[in-house]
This record gives C-alpha cells, sequence and structure tokens, in this order.
C-alpha cells in the first residue's frame, strides 16, 4: 500500500486493502500477537457456524448485514439483489459471501440454514415461503406482508415445516420496551391505561435518490400502491406492533383518513395518515404518520388514571399524575424535566437501582447493542435452539391485520369493525 | 466556510456533535433524497465509531477488546485499518489507539483538566497502535492490555465525510461539497458556475474575515488547530491535540491544514502536522504524491507549505484575502 493510496478513498472499496493492512498490522503489534497467542486463543463458537444468507441488500438490508457479520458464530456466505450497486456495496460487508441476483439459486444452495429477508413489502411472502420451502430458517423485515392473506400464508408455511420465522419489529427485543413494559402492565404505574397516543413525524419526501428514472419504481418501491401499504406498513407498523403488545389486546375496530397532500410528486401512498383505533375497555388509541414536520418525532405515549409512559427505542420517561401516590422507589429514581414537568426516566440503570429494595423482579436491560444485532442474534440463537423470538408469526400477522385495516379504512371513508376470524392464521 | 452563490441548495443535520451541512448545485434533481442518502452514511459513521454511542463497534472494542477478539463491521475493520496505516505513516504523531490519554485529560466529552505527570506516563502505557490487534480473516479486534482506549477524533468525521461523497458519487452526483462541523470539507467536482469549490478558512479566533481560500476539485480539507477547543492551566493554554508520543496537548499556535482526496486522511493528516510541525511534516510527506499541508500562525498568515511534491493536485492555494 503507497502513501499515495492511503490519502485516496480507495481505502472503502479496494478488496486488497486489508491484505496491506492486517500485514502492517502484523509487524507493528509482533508483541501483542504473541501474547494473545500464548494467553489464550480465539474466541470460537461452541458449535458449528450458522451458514446465512441475505436476500435484498439496499438500504435496510445493509443495515441488518452489517450486524449480522457481527454475530459470533454466523457465517454470511451468499448476498443477493437484482440491483447490482446494491449488491456491489453487501460485498464489501460481507466479502466472503457469493452474489447472486436470483434469489431461487440461492435457496437452491443445502450448506445455507438461514436466510435474511430485506426485499419491498410485495416480495415478502414469496420468498419467505419459497425459503421455508427450500428448509430454511427466516428473518423477514417488517410488516410482514403486503396483504393479510399473505401474511398467513407465511405463518401456516412456518407451522408445516417448523422452522423458524422471525419478523423484524425490533423493539420487541429492545431494553427500554421491555423495561416499559414490564412497569406498565405488572407494576402498574400508570395505574389504568384510558388512551394511547403515538406518532411517527418526518420532515422530508421518502424519496431516495435514483440514478436513473427506469429505476423510479424499483428503488422508490415505498412510494408506490403495487409494492409498498406506505406509511403504515413502513413505519407505523413497529409502533401499532408495539401498542398491541404493550395493551395486550387487539383493536375492535379502526377509523382513518389520510392523503396525497404535499409531495405531489406522482406517489400513489398517502403523505400522510391520521387514525383512531378502539381497543376493549374503551381504550383509544390515536396514531398520526406524516411527511412535513418532525416535531416530536416518533414516541407511544400510554396514558392512565395514574400516569403516563412515553416511550421510544431511545428512552422512557414516566410521569406521574398529581393525584397518585408517590412510588415508594420514585424518590431515587433518575428525573429528568419535560416541558416543565418532572419525569421519571426509564434509562435503565437508574430505575433498576431505584428500585432495589422493593422486593421486585430486577428487569434487565442493555443499551450497549444496537437494536439490529439484537434482533438478528435472537434470530441465530432461535436458529440453534429453537425457542421461539419476541417477534413471532403470530403477533406479526396481529400487527399486520392492525396497520392493513387503518389503510383500508382510510381508502373506504368508513370505520372497519374487527373480528377474530381476521387474525387468526 | 463555503463560499457559493446564492441558490444552491443546502441541507443540514446534526451528528457526531456538530452540523453538517451539504451544498448541491441549483437543479439538482431528487436533492432531498441525496441529502438523505449522504446523511443516512454519516449517521452509519456514527454508529460504528463513536465513543458516546454505548452500542457502536469502537465503544464495544473499548469496553470488551480487552478480554478477547470483539467482531466488528468490516467497514469498522476498513476504517481501523486505514487509521493505523496513517498511525504508521505519520511515525504515531497520528494515532486513535489514544484514548486513554484523551479521557485523561478531560476532553472525551469534557472540557479538559490538567492531569499529574506520573498519570500521564501510566496512559502512555496504553497508548499507541501496537496495542491494538486486528484479525483480518475473523474481522475480530482486540485490545492487548487493560486500559487501552480508542478514540477516533481526528478521523470519524472525515470517515463520514468520505462515506457521503462515496454514496454520493454512486448516486450520479457529479457536484457536491459537505463540511463536518466546519472542520472537514469535502468537495465532489465542481460548483454550478464550472468553478473548483471555493473554501475560506477563517482566522483562528475570530469570527470574520478569512486567512485564505482554497479550490477544492473532487478533494478534501481538513482544519487542525488548538484555538478551538483548550483550557488554561498556570498560564499555559492546552489545546485538545493530545501528541500520543509525550502525552501532552501540542501548544503550537495557529493552524494546519491538510488536503488530499480521503477527507478521512485529510482530518488524520492535519492532527499531524499539529503535532510535527512543518519540518516534520515535511519529512513525512516526501515523496508522497500530492497530499499537502499548509501551516497558518496564529493570526491567520500562512507560514509555510510542504508536500505535494508532484504536480499541483486538486487544491492549491488561491489567494490570501484580508480582513
Amino acid at each position: 500500500m503507497s502513501r499515495n493510496d492511503l490519502f485516496s478513498r480507495d481505502y472503502l472499496t479496494r478488496r486488497d486493502f486489508l491484505k496491506g493492512s492486517a500485514a502492517a498490522a502484523a509487524t507493528v503489534a509482533v508483541f501483542g500477537a504473541q501474547r494473545a497467542q500464548a494467553e489464550e486463543p480465539a474466541q470460537k463458537s461452541p458449535e458449528e457456524p450458522i451458514r446465512a444468507g441475505i436476500i435484498g441488500t439496499g438500504a435496510q438490508g445493509t443495515f441488518l448485514l452489517s450486524n449480522a457479520v457481527k454475530v459470533p458464530g454466523v457465517e454470511i456466505v451468499a448476498c443477493c439483489d437484482v440491483y447490482e450497486p446494491h449488491l456491489e456495496k453487501s460485498l464489501i460487508l460481507a466479502p466472503d459471501a457469493e452474489p447472486y441476483q436470483d434469489y431461487r439459486r440461492l435457496l437452491d444452495r443445502k450448506d445455507i440454514q438461514a436466510v435474511i429477508i430485506a426485499t419491498p413489502l410485495h416480495l415478502h411472502a414469496q420468498m419467505s415461503i419459497d425459503a421455508m420451502d427450500a428448509g430454511k430458517h427466516v428473518f423477514c423485515e417488517k410488516m410482514m406482508a403486503y396483504s393479510i392473506e399473505q401474511a398467513k400464508a407465511m405463518a401456516r408455511k412456518q407451522r408445516e415445516t417448523g422452522k423458524v420465522l422471525q419478523l423484524g419489529h425490533q423493539r420487541r427485543v429492545n431494553s427500554t420496551y421491555r423495561h416499559a413494559y414490564r412497569m406498565l402492565n405488572v407494576d402498574k404505574v400508570c395505574g389504568r391505561v384510558t388512551q394511547v397516543r403515538a406518532q411517527w413525524h418526518r420532515n422530508g419526501s421518502w424519496r431516495r435518490a435514483v440514478p436513473d428514472k427506469s429505476l423510479e419504481k424499483q428503488l422508490n418501491w415505498r412510494l408506490y400502491r403495487e409494492y409498498s401499504q406506505g406509511l403504515m406498513a413502513e413505519l407505523g407498523s413497529h409502533q401499532i406492533d408495539a401498542v398491541n403488545w404493550f395493551l395486550n389486546a387487539l383493536p375492535v375496530s379502526v377509523m382513518a383518513s389520510g392523503g396525497i397532500d404535499y409531495w405531489k410528486d406522482g406517489r400513489t401512498v398517502y403523505d400522510n395518515i391520521s387514525v383512531i383505533y378502539e381497543y376493549p375497555g374503551g381504550i383509544r388509541c390515536t396514531y398520526t404518520c406524516i411527511t412535513t414536520n418532525e416535531h416530536e418525532a416518533y414516541y407511544e405515549m400510554y396514558m392512565g388514571d395514574e400516569g403516563t409512559l412515553v416511550v421510544t427505542p431511545e428512552k422512557g420517561l414516566l410521569f406521574r399524575e398529581p393525584k397518585a401516590e408517590q412510588l415508594v422507589w420514585a424518590p431515587m429514581a433518575h428525573k429528568d424535566e419535560s416541558k416543565g414537568k418532572e419525569a421519571i426516566v426509564l434509562d435503565a440503570g437508574a430505575t433498576r437501582r431505584a428500585r432495589e429494595g422493593t422486593g421486585q423482579e430486577e428487569i434487565k436491560t442493555d443499551a450497549s447493542q444496537d437494536d439490529y444485532y439484537v434482533e438478528l442474534e435472537e434470530f441465530f440463537q432461535s436458529v440453534r435452539t429453537g425457542k421461539k423470538p419476541a417477534s413471532d408469526p403470530e403477533s406479526a400477522l396481529q400487527s399486520c391485520v392492525t396497520c392493513l385495516m387503518a389503510n383500508h379504512a382510510a381508502q373506504t371513508g368508513r370505520k372497519i369493525q374487527f373480528n377474530e376470524k381476521m387474525f387468526q392464521i | 466556510m463555503t463560499e457559493e452563490p446564492a441558490s444552491v441548495l443546502r441541507f443540514r443535520r446534526r451528528a457526531m456533535g456538530c452540523i453538517w451541512e451539504l451544498t448541491l448545485c441549483p437543479g439538482q434533481p431528487d436533492a432531498p433524497a441525496l441529502a438523505e442518502a449522504a446523511f443516512e452514511q454519516v449517521s452509519l459513521a456514527e454508529r460504528l465509531l463513536s465513543v458516546f454511542l454505548p452500542s457502536s463497534d469502537i465503544s464495544r472494542i473499548n469496553r470488551e477488546g480487552q478480554s478477547g477478539p470483539v467482531k466488528v463491521s468490516p467497514l469498522t475493520f476498513r476504517a481501523l485499518a486505514h487509521a493505523f496505516q496513517l498511525s504508521e505513516l505519520t511515525g504515531g504523531a497520528f494515532d486513535i489507539a489514544c484514548g486513554a490519554l484523551v479521557r485523561l485529560w478531560g476532553f472525551e466529552g469534557g472540557e479538559g483538566h490538567k492531569p499529574a505527570q506520573d498519570e500521564i506516563t501510566r496512559a502512555l502505557k496504553c497508548t499507541g497502535r501496537h496495542n491494538v490487534l486486528l484479525d483480518e480473516a475473523s474481522g475480530t479486534v482486540r485490545l492487548a492490555r487493560p486500559g487501552v482506549r480508542l478514540n477516533p477524533g481526528g478521523y470519524g468525521k472525515g470517515f463520514g465525510l468520505d462515506l457521503a461523497m462515496e454514496a454520493l458519487r454512486a448516486a450520479g452526483v457529479q457536484s457536491a461539497l459537505m463540511h463536518a462541523g466546519t472542520s472537514s470539507v469535502a468537495a465532489l467536482g465542481v460548483d454550478s458556475t464550472g468553478r473548483p469549490w471555493q473554501v475560506g478558512i477563517r482566522i483562528p479566533g475570530q469570527n470574520e474575515g478569512r486567512a485564505a481560500v482554497l479550490e477544492l476539485q473532487d478533494w478534501s480539507l481538513s482544519v487542525s488547530g488548538i484555538s478551538e477547543q483548550s483550557f488554561s492551566d498556570g498560564g499555559r493554554r492546552f489545546g485538545h491535540v493530545l501528541a500520543p508520543r509525550t502525552g501532552w496537548p501540542v501548544e503550537r499556535e495557529g493552524w494546519a491544514v491538510a488536503l488530499c482526496e480521503s477527507a478521512a486522511a485529510s482530518d488524520a493528516l492535519a492532527t499531524a502536522a499539529l503535532v510535527l510541525g512543518p519540518e516534520g511534516t515535511e519529512r513525512i510527506l516526501r515523496g508522497g504524491g500530492e497530499a499537502r499541508v499548509i501551516f497558518y500562525d496564529e493570526k491567520g498568515r500562512p507560514i509555510r507549505e510542504v508536500g505535494g511534491g508532484l504536480e499541483p493536485g486538486g487544491a492549491r492555494t488561491e489567494s490570501h484575502v484580508s480582513e
């Protein structure tokens, strides 16, 4: 490696760059390397590595891939994308992987045990079903499928084959969410929950750059109805999945209104939508997803007669109602000021410490890992052990139905009543 | 920091503790989406390298690297390999394995304070890239002794710029300028008038006026100086740039401006130049192609220019501008 190369951007893409660097590192680190060998061998997975492939290596696939390659005991041996620049990029992240443009050729490989699917929504079902038929375990990005029937077919295929089918609702593995769930449902810190408010507000077109107009629908598939279910599927399903989970319930009805009112750029999915769900017991959940203002970005807020819990993947806040009794551990908890009101912060460590001595079970939380990493680690663990993942086909089907019916309500202008059959596999 | 016609398209985002700004030419199709794609790369760089995010690869290495190899993203591995080669080139004047010193001097998110010499001596033992073992076959990183910490200051922002520029180039963009907190800037192509992008270097410690205007075309520039972040103790002023071999902050007044294609490399080179001074920098750049460094004194006057041994590259000193 010449010094000229060091000053160029080649280090990002050149395949032979690491050869030189590793050799250079070895000469400088001779002392350390010898020590390392003498003291302990490099960590090895106790079992044979799981060989996995990824189908779809666009923006979301890249996030997943960059985390999948870090999971110990996993080898990414195949990458597949129909769009060559995305495929090339994936090979930088997984340099030993075999490239494919036809996912069926990847599924033909007998040595691959598991696949990660991060393709446009309308392809999830077919690819997942083909993969399970080919004997592969499947991690598929959320939302589960383009239609309710497709989602049910995926769930049925999972039951038939016994393979792991995990969906990418990563709030289910997020430590703050798990902690907040316990506080809401076990400790009942909000008392009786009566209302939920949730939102994902962005200020941007939601478009991806396309180098050539002919690639518009391929790269901006999220904007077109034939491939996408829009904001409810791509953003809302994360949060609606969490609301179903936190309330331990499924909605009984939904009303909604949406439109293409700002980004008149040829898209055919809504650029904003407002939804009202009714849950059993008169709990109402209002949800909005917009693309023209990012104030307060995203959160789910659970309102009860004793308190309010605001949850995001990064932070949870608890506001107690003035009339509520003080919690035993509250004086010791980490506090925060939000809009002039004192809140108890659910940042794990502090709240956990505060809970000591109350005789309640400690809730383990860990903010040191990316949620993408944690969900993939859980997936590969499920592949090894057969344990059911937190985001399983049953709950993912429920959130898929919940979101698709909001779209249906907005499109028809009708209030939709849910029934048990809709959620049944 | 930049000069261009008023009608250019600008996009801003906060990342890595500073404001990033992307400038695209008027009429650039899909500009907001391109900006999104570029900022996504910046965010990726932050998620991989930030010492302030517990889930970043660097934080994981710092936390777990002493007890065993830590598997990292191949992009992180590339960044580390690149940064360590730059350490070698600069004889350790730039070294990201200096986190123990950075923390000791209170510069890891703090305002800085002077430690005792014996603390510095101890931290020096945990400093230097020889304490970091990269294993290419397994894609893992390991720390050779307890107390070693990585701190990619002087590299991470440049790395984010490199990733963003690659993304823009891959999307077919021919003209863009992006800066990270005004300390590093990367240019793609020329500006909307067909001239190289004009980048003004501000006089240290002053908000008005510029020391020079440099031209950039497919090239990057980074500025390093101690006046932006420093503290005083016993009548001495200590800046945040530490010399990894002595363990003490650089006390050189003035600024070093480094220019080369990769923003990560210019970032590292500017830091190394401040540590090494003009003579030392000239030595490491001798026969080193187009990379170059311009030194300015504390009043913003150019003192010396080193490197650029071949023909002048995409950047050259254009003109001196008075207040």
